[in-house]
């Protein structure tokens, strides 16, 4: 039997003067996670969306617009009230999180 | 400033803080009511629109009725998606918007349109 591969660390730079802020910044989008999965379990669809708004306002600023993006899909999915779309977004930024790796720099 | 938000408050005030501008942080919309009462009168305000117990439009409509407020600049925060609160804000008195996710860069060149750096 072979070992599954790891996933490759997905490389992100960020301003040099920003540097302290982001590890407190991706942990609280950690614990976003584990809010969503909450509220997916009991199908609420309007936390869903609030959180994912919040998402979607916050990654930009710090350079990370992936979490953006996926804050965007998942408010509007919870705003759509498509439970099991959000949720798959929600394992993708779950997957992003567990990749992200920061690197000082120019911003990519 | 107005926002409720941990990262994105921390994220503007450090943002404008290393610009050179003296930054005050309220964290909800009742918060920052009292500063309408006791308060110096800044030199701009930054005001989210979604925020706790008072919103931003709500905040907005009471320092356009200030007499001492009514001068100072606001800079509203809206989500991309909430065009008509853009419209909304502007028809309010606002003197700019900023939509989230914001760049650092496009914070700054529009705070800089409505109060020159120190």
């Amino acid at each position: 039997m072979r070992a599954m591969p790891t996933p490759p660390a997905i490389v992100v730079k960020v301003d040099p003067e920003i540097a302290d802020m982001v590890p407190r910044f991706l942990a609280n989008r950690s614990r976003d996670v584990e809010r969503l999965r909450e509220a997916l379990g009991r199908a609420d669809a309007d936390a869903v969306r609030a959180i994912g708004h919040t998402l979607n306002g916050v990654g930009g600023g710090y350079g990370f617009p992936a979490i953006s993006e996926l804050g965007a899909r998942i408010e509007e999915d919870g705003g759509a009230g498509r439970i099991d779309a959000a949720r798959r977004a929600v394992d993708e930024l779950a997957d992003y999180l567990a990749r992200v790796q920061v690197e000082t720099g120019e911003a990519s | 400033m107005v926002e409720d938000d941990e990262d994105i408050g921390r994220l503007l005030k450090f943002i404008l803080e290393r610009e050179g501008y003296r930054v005050t942080l309220y964290p909800d919309g009742r918060a920052a009511t009292t500063r309408l009462e006791t308060a110096e009168i800044p030199a701009l305000v930054v005001l989210d629109v979604m925020l706790p117990y008072v919103n931003g439009h709500q905040l907005l409509g009471m320092i356009r009725a200030s007499d001492a407020w009514k001068p100072v600049p606001v800079l509203m925060l809206t989500a991309k998606s909430g065009e008509s609160d853009v419209v909304r804000a502007l028809d309010g008195g606002a003197s700019d918007y900023l939509t989230k996710p914001f760049q650092p860069a496009e914070l700054k060149a529009r705070v800089r349109r409505l109060v020159p750096r120190p």
